[in-house]
């Protein structure tokens, strides 16, 4: 028993970092009907932040504040200069310039930071907290808290504050909204904002659990990010969530029980594939 | 008689001038050695540590009046570990009529494609760190400097059984070809040994998170953790520490690396890792080539580095030993020579794969320390055919 509660909270975090990372993804395809992969690039840019600010001035809570703030500046920054200029072209367009923009982005980082690599000096948060038969790390415990508040908080900004709805109203029939007198770039700025800030934070948790921030380190997480709001219907944020965890979770189980048949990332994959045959538009749509 | 003598004087002095030019020119003729390397892209890291290896070996060796008073020059290319940018590269380098000898830093793959033009053009050519057993069997002018990765899976296992005396083992390989490699030679020896394999799991390159495994390790209570993943995966360690396990744990040479201390942390203190250097007994070489390499880059080197260091040393080492400088005398004297290098004596078996021993460091406050030397020739000895 203790085994199996150790598995699903490893599940649980891994599914945390996924959720942090493919919230972002998912919204933005909600407002734009535009695939995200240069958010990868955002979620790496945090984790380098971070780690550099830390390095330098030894505090985390300064780290993690600089980086969701420079990505959420960089998240805006691709809005204007990508995605605002290529939004009436057709949608294959935008998905290769957001392509081409991550593997530019990855290559940057390599000029900029190294190949090698950039971990934490000293590690932060390693201290090991048992709680019952789980032993967490304390990077481990503050990702899962930070996870579970963001989600609350997306869904109270959602549901109950005037820009959740104008953010609502603008993923339904943005052409209304406008006429309604919403704002729909200040919509679509805020959300990319606000979906990198959370890609930074990500990236800082990842590069922390880790104590590795590499230029390549988004490809992987990306593919999952993909997998995720295939699965939790393009655009719903609490079905994220939920297929977020779900990864997690399926991964946790597939890495002790199929490690020799199916190789971890392509156990996401696989549960996608199994889900979308149930449920074609994914678990929360249709 | 002034004169002729004046005009003997004049044609010996001229004669002697010519002759002293001549023979200076021949003094001068640089010996010419290829190289490619994997110098860009994701796998450049091991590729571009190799390259200032194989440019402080040359310095060290032109600095001491080059080989036979000839100065040695390097072309150096880059392959990208591509094979169809390794082809290329190689056709440049046999093309060339005086370059005498190559060495190649990059993965198995670009190896491959480009050992076999070596081999048609009859160039001996030093792989320093490729993985594939195929390597060596393209042909007698093919060498290599890395171990064979079984030898590691083996020497491991000789120091878990001899040295610690422990007995139940989970292997923790990562899914590549290098990492099954040595699970493979590990449990080639194991039962030998009278080792048990506990469990015998195993992670993606890509995986930086190890939590689920390491909940399944748990359940199987190891003496001890075979981990062969490379320096990036040194996450592990802290992950196996933070959830509670306090094994001994054993890496790999990958783990030979300042980078997997970084990752590692303090979680690194206490464990093993199999060695290309001997830190704790350093030769005045090996001592320079370390401070060297640091001042170069800014961290120590790699077993990549140390293997590409020596697949430069050796070569000239043998290029100074051939009774001629043709190709053929070169191949020669590699294959029969013994190498005083910076990880101990190297010689070649017939496949020319290299024999020499493995060193095991245990990490004591974030530095390598020589646990063990692991050279009984027969557990170590590297395929003949």
């Amino acid at each position: 028993v203790d085994y199996q509660i150790d598995l699903i909270a490893q599940g649980l975090i891994d599914g945390s970092i996924y959720a942090l990372i493919a919230v972002g993804m998912t919204m933005v395809f909600g407002l734009l009907r535009v695939l995200h992969v240069a958010h990868a690039g955002v979620y790496t840019f945090g984790a380098f932040v971070a780690v550099i600010v830390y390095n330098a001035f030894g505090s985390f809570a300064l780290a993690l504040v600089c980086a969701g703030l420079a990505c959420g500046a960089l998240g805006v920054l691709i809005y204007f200069a990508f995605y605002q200029r290529l939004l009436d072209r057709s949608p294959e367009v935008v998905l290769i310039a957001s392509i081409g923009l991550f593997i530019a982005m990855q290559e940057a980082y390599r000029i900029l930071f190294g190949a090698n690599g950039v971990s934490y000096t000293p590690a932060p948060l390693r201290q090991t907290l048992a709680l019952g038969p789980v032993h967490l790390s304390a990077g481990e415990l503050m990702m899962l808290v930070f996870t579970v508040a963001v989600f609350l908080l997306l869904g109270v900004l959602a549901r109950q504050t005037r820009f959740g709805v104008a953010v609502r109203a603008t993923v339904t029939d943005p052409q209304m909204a406008r006429s309604s007198g919403v704002s729909v770039t200040q919509v679509r700025v805020f959300v990319f904002f606000l979906g990198s800030v959370l890609a930074g934070i990500a990236g800082t948790f990842s590069g922390v659990l880790n104590n590795f921030v590499e230029p390549t380190m988004g490809a992987v997480p990306l593919f999952k990010a993909m997998a995720i709001i295939i699965i939790g219907g393009f655009g719903d944020v609490r079905g994220t969530l939920v297929a977020a965890l779900f990864i997690g979770l399926v991964e946790a189980y597939g890495t002790v029980y199929l490690t020799h048949i199916l190789d971890r990332d392509a156990i996401a994959f696989a549960a996608m594939l199994a889900i979308l045959l149930a449920r074609p538009r994914g678990l929360f749509e249709g | 008689m002034f004169m002729i003598l004046s005009r003997r004087a004049g044609l010996i002095l001229g004669l002697a001038l010519l002759g002293f030019a001549g023979g200076a020119a021949a003094a001068e003729t640089p010996i010419k050695i290829g190289f490619h390397g994997v110098l860009t892209g994701p796998n450049s890291v091991d590729g571009l540590n190799s390259q200032v290896a194989i440019n402080l070996a040359l310095k060290k060796w032109n600095d001491a009046g080059g080989i036979n008073g000839h100065p040695i020059e390097i072309e150096m290319l880059d392959d990208q570990a591509k094979p169809d940018v390794a082809v290329p590269a190689i056709n440049k380098l046999t093309g060339d009529d005086s370059i005498l000898a190559i060495i190649s830093a990059t993965l198995s793959e670009p190896t491959k494609a480009a050992a076999p033009f070596a081999q048609d053009a009859q160039i001996p050519y030093i792989s320093a760190w490729a993985s594939s057993p195929d390597v060596t069997r393209i042909g007698d002018y093919i060498f290599r400097i890395g171990l064979l990765a079984p030898i590691e899976g083996k020497a491991a296992a000789d120091f878990i059984a001899k040295d610690l005396k422990l007995k139940k083992v989970a292997l923790v390989t990562v899914k590549s070809d290098l990492g099954k490699e040595v699970a493979r030679g590990f449990k080639a020896v194991a039962g030998g040994l009278g080792l048990d394999i506990v469990g015998d799991l195993e992670f993606s390159v890509s995986d930086r998170q190890f939590g689920p495994m390491i909940a399944n390790l748990q359940t199987l209570n190891p003496d001890i953790v075979f981990e062969t993943g490379y320096y990036f995966h040194g996450g592990i360690v802290p992950q196996i520490r933070a959830a509670g396990l306090n094994t001994p744990v054993i890496g790999m040479t990958s783990n030979s690396a300042q980078q997997f201390l970084d990752i590692a942390g303090a979680a690194a203190n206490g464990t093993y890792t199999l060695n290309t250097i001997d830190w704790s007994h350093p030769s005045p070489e090996l001592s320079k080539f370390l401070a060297d390499f640091k001042a170069k880059t800014g961290f120590s080197p790699t077993s990549s580095a140390a293997h590409a260091y020596v697949a430069a040393d050796v070569l000239f080492q043998a290029i100074k030993n051939a009774p001629t400088m043709s190709r053929e005398a070169i191949r020669d004297s590699l294959a029969k020579g013994t190498y005083d290098t910076i990880v101990g004596p190297v010689s070649f078996g017939t496949l020319h794969e290299t024999r020499r021993v493995v060193y095991v460091s245990k990490i004591v406050d974030g530095k390598y320390t020589t646990a063990a030397v692991i050279d009984d020739p027969v557990l170590l000895a590297p395929p003949e055919k």
